[in-house]
């Protein structure tokens, strides 16, 4: 099976079973990673602590808290992937630095690539929940032609 | 036997997405926080056993406890934020349209609250900093031997 097939299928079963198979405190010495757990808050709890679409109804500078806001919250959603960013480089690095430990030549050049590879793949899914949930969750909040901040301060 | 890669990422994954979230407090403007806690942060790293490698044991340890130093600072900036965006907007709610004196004395217990909050934000920092001393030296201590 292809490198990125496996992986693919890897991440789709991990998903699937995870929450089942794995407590949310696993055993460092199987992972060989100083991590148990992600250090960082989720997406969904960071725009959960902004949702503001009914902060601010009848107050008259409602529409400038809206939008300072709004601007609380991609800043939230931002400071959030950049603490996963950090936390893949972390992790990747910690784990590879023991899974590559004692290989020479082609090999650890290997296995340094795949986990490059890994760490390429985690970033790109982190920039997907920031660009695709959080960012537009936040804009939502703002803008959303039905019960977003703006409209509720027009009264409706 | 050796894991591969992809399979550690998968792990990763899982335990990113499978992570019960801690019990915090309210945010600035909706229920929950936007930030963990430098003690979520401790509870996340788990190194004071050392690491299974033949070479650089120690530096391993050393880095570790910066990474854990890095990632209580960072919680602890976004809790500060958060509890100065919490008393921003609860000022411009609770005091809408005072001005003067008036406003001085509508925003006191807020921002009474917010400084007593960011001292004891400040107190926690200091305390999870040492856990992550603590951790650094223990994993040093089970490297005897292997540098």
């Amino acid at each position: 099976m292809a490198r990125t097939e496996r992986l693919r299928t890897a991440l789709a079963l991990a998903f699937v079973v995870g929450s089942a198979l794995f407590p949310s405190t696993a055993s460092r010495a199987g992972l060989g990673t100083i991590f148990t757990q992600d250090p960082c808050p989720s997406v969904s709890e960071v725009t959960g602590a902004f949702d503001f679409r009914d902060s601010f109804v009848g107050l008259a500078k409602c529409e400038q808290l809206c939008k300072k806001a709004a601007a609380s919250c991609a800043a939230a959603v931002k400071a959030q992937a950049s603490c996963e960013f950090a936390f893949a480089n972390d992790w990747t690095a910690f784990d590879s630095a023991v899974d590559c430990d004692g290989l020479s030549g082609s090999d650890k050049k290997d296995c340094k690539a795949g986990w490059s590879a890994d760490l390429k793949t985690w970033r790109t899914q982190i920039k997907a929940f920031r660009d695709q949930i959080g960012l537009p969750t936040c804009d939502s909040f703002l803008n959303n032609g039905s019960n977003g901040c703006l409209r509720r301060c027009s009264g409706i | 036997m050796r894991c591969t890669p992809g399979a550690r990422l998968a792990l990763a994954f899982t335990l990113l997405c499978a992570a019960a979230p801690a019990a915090r407090a309210d945010g600035p403007l909706g229920p929950g926080a936007p930030c963990s806690s430098p003690q979520d942060v401790i509870d996340s790293m788990a190194f004071e056993t050392g690491f299974a490698v033949a070479k650089g044991c120690a530096n391993l340890c050393k880095k570790a406890g910066s990474t854990c130093a890095k990632n209580v600072n960072r919680a602890v900036s976004c809790q500060r934020k958060s509890i100065d965006d919490s008393a921003y907007f609860q000022t411009q709610v609770t005091c809408e349209g005072e001005k003067g004196q008036a406003l001085k004395t509508c925003a006191k217990p807020i921002e009474d609250q917010r400084n007593a909050d960011r001292d004891a934000l400040d107190t926690e920092r200091d305390a999870r900093l040492d856990d992550c001393n603590t951790k650094a030296q223990a994993c040093a201590e089970q490297c005897s031997g292997t540098n």
